[in-house]
């Protein structure tokens, strides 16, 4: 079968040198093996996927349960066998199917674990599925004795746009008042870490966070464009590691900021992917013949065409919901909203079995962690999983129907505690959904 | 870029910035308001001690009697170590070693029949501490007569005074313990001025929201008073603080006002107002939802509480079977307190609840 040669085709199809996407492969290999290697070793795999009593799955995906103990440390095992494989080209395809399963297992299990990060490292997974970036500078290179030192273009650049998409939609998203003109929440968080050393005195200044935000915004909005273009790329690269590594000073974001920092390495030019390679592996005569284009399989094109519409569309499916944003929650994950609020709230439950004429008071700390509980104070659809798991608990126990009431403030951005679920509202009767959350109380000025 | 971003945003503002020496407040907390408050539980704890030797070596009303009021002295000054629950306070685990109620009689009854049992165990935090005390002092009999005739039984007489020395070393042990560990632990306390699990300010904050919601709110009013409308109103008088020596309601009342001193970082012993939680609020001006400082409305909040509790004057075991209502108006005044402390303080102040990545979401 012949694709047309429309331009855009046509350059996606190119040949082009595999250096760029085997510097991906590795650098993304070993930052999630050392990701892995420090999840383990801060004992989070017991603490975030063994320990806890209750989970909080995603809606549809109630069957992806913890595999408990031992059953996590092997799927946390094979994960971290899967990054040496994808790091090393080794069984590459099967690597990184697995790397991308048992990752995107590990984050259904329990969305009070959510961070934008995660379902980076998720679709990125996914996408090196996809990709021949084995072909060559890889251990399955070397088993077949065959180097392919050419790949699609394509298959570098699907990277590149994701990548792109990520900062420009984590950009997109500070355009609103609360970011620009009163630069929240870092005003709030950044004076919270004045014991940071050198630059901490600084941080208790407001025109700080101003700052910050401002360039914080115009960095994500900016920074694919200064990094495509030849002569913007290296100050670009100066300034992606400046911010990731202040991000990484001061917040506790973990290993993003350098999965990011090596990630877009791949916006360098081919000749200097090359360059890099020829050190660590000096080719006698390097490159074999070069084909003059790929044959990309329609489906996979069009395959293409849905997943970055949905990249696009994601994003945006805030607008198909009445109500504040971020009060609701209604389609604000999985679209790159980074850092963007400081929310804080309180839920008190109270089950009641009306049959039996009993009450309760239910505190969550007794059935969830620290963290679960404070992502479930603030995001309604986890209240509302935890309040289904007590109206099941209470009817199991007393054979009879449960009521679940909750009494619930929450706060944006430090602008004070206001109700945040309706009391009124038995929650035991309302259905889990993508459906609009009427029982949540609009945000009140 | 960089400088059209700067002035773009560099309104007459520039020079504002949250001003607040936060050294100055740990030092403040830990000198003038923890130390103190570990200091005056131990010489309380010694003045129980005492007493209860005393005691044991003569059975008499005088000696019970004081025997009750050194009882009475070391419990309300719990009240305000509860609130600052950090350090040698947290690891020797104050609360649940000094104060579970109700306390269980069948157990204690048991423990002194079997002479068989170990204070320190999970299955026994209901039969010591203070609430134990509280029953043996005051729960054996209706009259001093009746407690002395307990003590002095010629079958068990021996096992309960030895029961109830049992009761006083384990608060004695306790206490020395928070004593000997302070020293180190304070030198950690005001040397780490973040907001980090761990950090000073993060657990002062998180015990205080702690000890407000839960064993003061809940426990000492809510749970007693079926306070909470959603509980339908079932009233558990028996599970009051203190039934037996029916101090329910002055131990509370030192509990809230232990709350607004501590969150005043008022100090322990000349009632000096020191740097509190409410500077630390101050300074970065937060305010409630109505525009009000939030320090102004956390202790306005709080001393409405306080108000409606000094309205009652009988015990809170009476009222909770009688005049059910007054303490529901307690509990209605303390939970309007608990979004201001748990939201609006734990917001202003960033506190972090674990190492955990966040990626603010």
């Amino acid at each position: 079968m012949t694709v047309t040669n429309w331009l855009p085709t046509y350059r996606l199809n190119q040949a082009k040198h595999i250096a760029p996407l085997a510097t991906f492969r590795v650098a993304f290999g070993v930052m999630m093996l050392a990701s892995i290697i420090r999840f383990w070793s801060n004992g989070w795999i017991a603490k975030q996927y063994i320990e806890p009593e209750f989970y909080f799955p995603y809606y549809g995906f109630e069957w992806i349960q913890t595999w408990g103990d031992p059953g996590m440390y092997i799927l946390f095992a094979i994960m971290g066998i899967a990054a040496i494989g994808i790091a090393l080209g080794a069984f590459y395809r099967i690597s990184a199917v697995l790397f991308f399963l048992s990752f995107t297992y590990v984050e259904l299990i329990d969305k009070t674990n959510y961070l934008n990060h995660y379902y980076f490292v998720s679709i990125i997974a996914f996408l090196l599925i996809l990709v021949p970036a084995n072909k060559a500078y890889s251990i399955d290179a070397w088993r077949r004795k065959k180097q392919n030192f050419y790949v699609p273009a394509w298959s570098i650049h699907i990277i590149i746009l994701q990548l792109s998409l990520v900062y420009f939609f984590a950009g997109l998203a500070k355009l609103q008042p609360d970011w620009l003109l009163e630069a929240l929440p870092l005003k709030i968080w950044l004076p919270s870490r004045a014991d940071t050393p050198i630059i901490g005195s600084l941080l208790d200044y407001k025109v700080t966070a101003y700052f910050f935000s401002w360039f914080g915004a115009i960095y994500d909005l900016t920074i694919p464009f200064f990094l495509l273009w030849k002569r913007t790329r290296v100050f670009a690269y100066l300034t992606v590691i400046a911010f990731h590594f202040m991000t990484a000073a001061l917040f506790q974001i973990g290993m993003f900021p350098y999965i990011m920092v090596v990630s877009t390495l791949i916006f360098f030019s081919e000749e200097f992917h090359k360059t890099l390679w020829s050190k660590l592996f000096p080719q006698k005569k390097q490159d074999l013949s070069i084909s003059d284009g790929f044959v990309t399989p329609v489906a996979l094109k069009y395959f293409f065409i849905v997943y970055f519409g949905l990249q696009v569309l994601l994003p945006f499916r805030f607008l198909l919901y009445p109500g504040n944003l971020f009060w609701t929650e209604q389609g604000y994950r999985f679209s790159w909203r980074v850092m963007l609020m400081e929310k804080v709230g309180y839920t008190q439950f109270s089950v009641n079995i009306p049959e039996k004429n009993k009450s309760f008071e239910v505190f969550p700390h007794q059935y969830l962690t620290p963290v679960q509980e404070k992502m479930m104070n603030t995001q309604p659809d986890m209240v509302l999983q935890f309040a289904h798991f007590l109206r099941d608990k209470y009817q199991r126990e007393y054979n009879a129907e449960a009521e679940v009431f909750v009494e619930s403030y929450a706060s944006i951005n430090g602008k004070g505690s206001r109700p945040f679920i309706n009391p009124e509202v038995n929650l035991a009767v309302i259905k889990r959904g993508y459906q609009h959350k009427n029982w949540v109380l609009p945000y009140n000025k | 870029m960089f400088i059209t971003i700067f002035t773009a945003c560099d309104n007459n503002s520039g020079s504002e910035k949250v001003d607040f020496d936060r050294e100055a407040f740990l030092i403040n907390m830990a000198d003038n308001v923890i130390q103190p408050s570990i200091e005056s539980f131990a010489s309380n704890a010694e003045g129980l001690s005492g007493a209860t030797n005393s005691f044991n070596t003569n059975l008499s009303i005088e000696s019970l009697n004081v025997l009750r009021t050194e009882f009475k002295e070391v419990w309300l000054s719990y009240q305000h170590l509860a609130f600052v629950h950090v350090g040698p306070v947290s690891s020797v685990n104050l609360r649940d070693r000094v104060n579970i109620f109700p306390t269980n009689t069948d157990l204690i009854e048991e423990n002194i029949n079997s002479q068989n049992y170990v204070l320190g165990s999970a299955a026994n935090v209901a039969a010591k501490g203070f609430p134990a005390l509280d029953y043996l002092l005051f729960g054996t009999g209706s009259t001093e007569e009746e407690v002395l005739a307990y003590f002095g039984d010629p079958n068990l007489g021996e096992n309960r005074l030895q029961y109830l020395t049992d009761l006083v070393e384990d608060i004695q042990s306790t206490s020395n313990l928070m004593t000997e560990g302070w020293p180190d632990y304070r030198s950690t306390f005001v040397g780490n001025t973040g907001t980090d699990v761990g950090s000073g300010t993060s657990l002062l904050v998180n015990e205080y929201n702690f000890q407000f919601d839960i064993r003061i709110k809940n426990a000492k009013i809510g749970f007693p008073s079926g306070g909470n409308p959603r509980t339908g109103g079932v009233v558990s008088p028996q599970n009051v603080e203190a039934y037996f020596s029916a101090w329910s309601g002055e131990l509370a009342e030192e509990a809230v006002k232990s709350s607004i001193a501590v969150f005043k970082g008022q100090h322990y012993n000349s009632s000096e107002d020191g740097l509190g939680l409410d500077d630390y609020l101050d300074a970065f001006d937060a305010r409630d939802r109505n525009d009000e400082l939030l320090s102004r409305s956390i202790i306005n909040q709080s001393t409405a509480a306080l108000e409606e509790m000094e309205k009652i004057e009988s015990p809170y075991s009476e009222v909770a079977t009688t005049e059910g209502s007054q303490l529901v108006n307690v509990y209605n005044a303390l939970q309007a307190v608990i979004p201001l402390i748990k939201v609006d303080m734990t917001s202003a102040l960033s506190v972090s609840i674990t190492f955990q990545d966040n990626d603010g979401d």
